[in-house]
């Protein structure tokens, strides 16, 4: 089969959302009428670091925080990745040269954009072939155990990034406010949230239980699937499906939250990645980022709908999948 | 609680005595049947948090609350017991329930309004019991008091999920033995508290649940 590759970008993590990105809980590529998931095919992944520091943190601090961060990915336990740290190269990263590379990148045309991954992707089969992330030197950065006031914590935005480079979408789990300037993050509950904490915070270097779904449903190992369980159903506004509406599973027992989106014209959506048990479902419209930071604009992502709970307690099992749940909406 | 429970039970006078042998006896096989109830009990409340931005106040950031708590319930048992002498007897049985559990969501942070999502489990509990009668064989009640173990299958809506666990209840109750001559029929009363383990409930955690039953009892 011939082998066809596109090059794919996605903006990764901003300090205020202004940019665009096209990016979904997993990220995938269209071929024909189905959708192929993003991913590697081959571990571990191999990955230079670029030999030029920035923004105040040395090449070689770059590649022990990057270390950190493959590891932590690494260390989901209901997923299969591995890294391996190549060596430093003298190659910046978003250059398609067949190496996956980190580095840091003066890009002060992006004045609100930290860091961004680029892919070349197989687009019949998905595989990643290459991946390059760039951090923006233009910002101050930081690798201080406990994060340094007014610095980004490279270790931080490099675990959000290294989610993109294996192919994992932004995540809708988390709440805004708009301000001069922008939006700011209340709070989060994903490191693929796409917008950033603010500088000086270390909170992104732990992964949250929607982080590790998402991980998991793309490189699952045995455990994930004889443990964890789905829940897929439809999101309705006047016996029409909702496009783009972000549903989130709440497991009342554990207090953990893993969300999705309705992906279909139908308003179908499927939530991968739940313990067993009763999940609290809870569907809003995708008000806190920027749309763009999910979507593709051309999709027709449907915001004007109120938040609501489903009024039953969807019951998940072991391994296995719950179907058919149906929530009404209704217009603002 | 079960040496209280001993000490009101056992000045329940006997009213009246049987006629003849002396029943139940050694070998004498009871079977019994009827309704029970059991209560319910708070689950932790686990609030839906987010990481909060550190910069924009102390504390997680509350997306709802969350209060679960599962509901009283009504159920039907049965049992089958062998008195090794007049006084001691063991016996087996099983108890099904169909308790509510209820996650009452409320101050959602986008003001979604307030819902109490709900399911029903069937909860079933396969036991064995001790029991020691008091008073004399002779008469027609007797109270008595229990205690035993059991297996929890806790079964929740849709069928695709069991959590299973242990209990541990302890008791009393009274048995009147109805009719002329030696007895064969009675009704039965039980309360007592089962300490449940595992099944629906907090992780690790453990479940105090008070019970009531009214049976129906013959003997063989």
């Amino acid at each position: 089969m011939k082998r066809v590759v596109a090059v794919l970008m996605v903006l990764g993590c901003v300090a205020i959302a202004t940019e665009r990105a096209s990016a979904y809980l997993k990220l995938g590529s269209r071929v024909g009428t189905r959708t192929v998931t993003l991913n590697w095919k081959t571990f571990p992944i191999r990955y230079f670091v670029t030999n030029r520091a920035g923004g105040g943190v040395s090449a070689q601090q770059l590649q022990t925080a990057a270390g950190r961060a493959f590891g932590t990915w690494a260390a989901v336990p209901t997923a299969e990745v591995s890294s391996q740290f190549a060596g430093f190269t003298g190659n910046t990263p978003a250059l398609n040269d067949g190496i996956t590379t980190i580095g840091f990148v003066d890009r002060p045309d992006q004045d609100r954009v930290l860091g961004a991954t680029n892919f070349l992707i197989d687009t019949v089969t998905g595989e990643i072939v290459e991946s390059d992330i760039y951090l923006n030197s233009t910002f101050d950065w930081s690798v201080a155990t406990s994060g340094e006031t007014a610095r980004f914590d490279v270790e931080s935005i490099a675990l959000h990034e290294i989610g993109h480079l294996q192919g994992l979408g932004h995540s809708a789990l988390g709440e805004t406010e708009l301000r001069a300037g922008g939006r700011r993050v209340l709070g989060a509950e994903a490191v693929m949230f796409p917008i950033a904490f603010s500088a000086g915070t270390i909170e992104g270097r732990t992964l949250r239980e929607d982080d590790i779904a998402g991980l998991s449903d793309i490189y699952p190992n045995a455990e994930y699937r004889r443990e964890r369980g789905s829940i897929s159903g439809t999101v309705l506004k006047g016996g029409r499906g909702v496009f783009g509406a972000h549903v989130t599973a709440f497991n009342p027992r554990t207090g953990k939250l893993v969300a999705g989106f309705t992906l279909t014209d139908a308003g179908a959506f499927v939530i991968g990645g739940l313990e067993p048990g009763p999940h609290v479902l809870r569907v809003e419209p995708l008000d806190d980022g920027d749309i763009e930071s999910f979507f593709d604009l051309t999709l027709n992502v449907d915001t004007n709908f109120q938040v609501k709970f489903h009024d039953k307690l969807v019951v998940v099992p072991r391994g296995g999948g719950v179907n058919g749940v149906s929530i009404s909406v209704v217009a603002k | 609680m079960l040496v209280v429970a001993a000490l009101l039970l056992t000045v329940v006078p006997a009213d009246a005595q049987f006629i003849g042998k002396p029943a139940p006896r050694a070998g004498t096989v009871e079977f019994s049947g009827g309704g029970l109830f059991h209560g319910g009990s708070d689950e932790p409340n686990v609030p839906a948090n987010l990481t909060r931005n550190p910069t924009t106040g102390s504390g997680p950031l509350e997306l709802f609350k969350s209060d679960v708590e599962l509901k009283p319930a009504f159920g039907v048992e049965a049992r089958v017991g062998v008195y090794i002498n007049p006084k001691v007897s063991v016996e087996g049985g099983v108890q099904v329930a169909w308790p509510q559990l209820r996650a009452s969501l409320t101050d959602d942070f986008e003001n979604a309004p307030d819902v109490t999502a709900t399911e029903t489990l069937t909860s079933y509990v396969f036991s064995g019991s001790v029991l020691y009668h008091f008073g004399a064989p002779a008469k027609r009640s007797h109270p008595f008091l229990l205690a035993g173990a059991g297996h929890v299958r806790d079964l929740h809506d849709g069928n695709d999920l069991v959590e299973t666990g242990f209990e541990y209840h302890g008791g009393g109750g009274m048995k009147w033995w109805l009719g002329k001559g030696r007895p064969k029929a009675g009704v039965r009363a039980d309360v007592g508290v089962s300490v449940r383990e595992g099944g629906y409930g907090t992780e690790d955690g453990r479940r105090i649940v008070p019970t009531a039953s009214f049976s129906f009892a013959y003997l063989f």
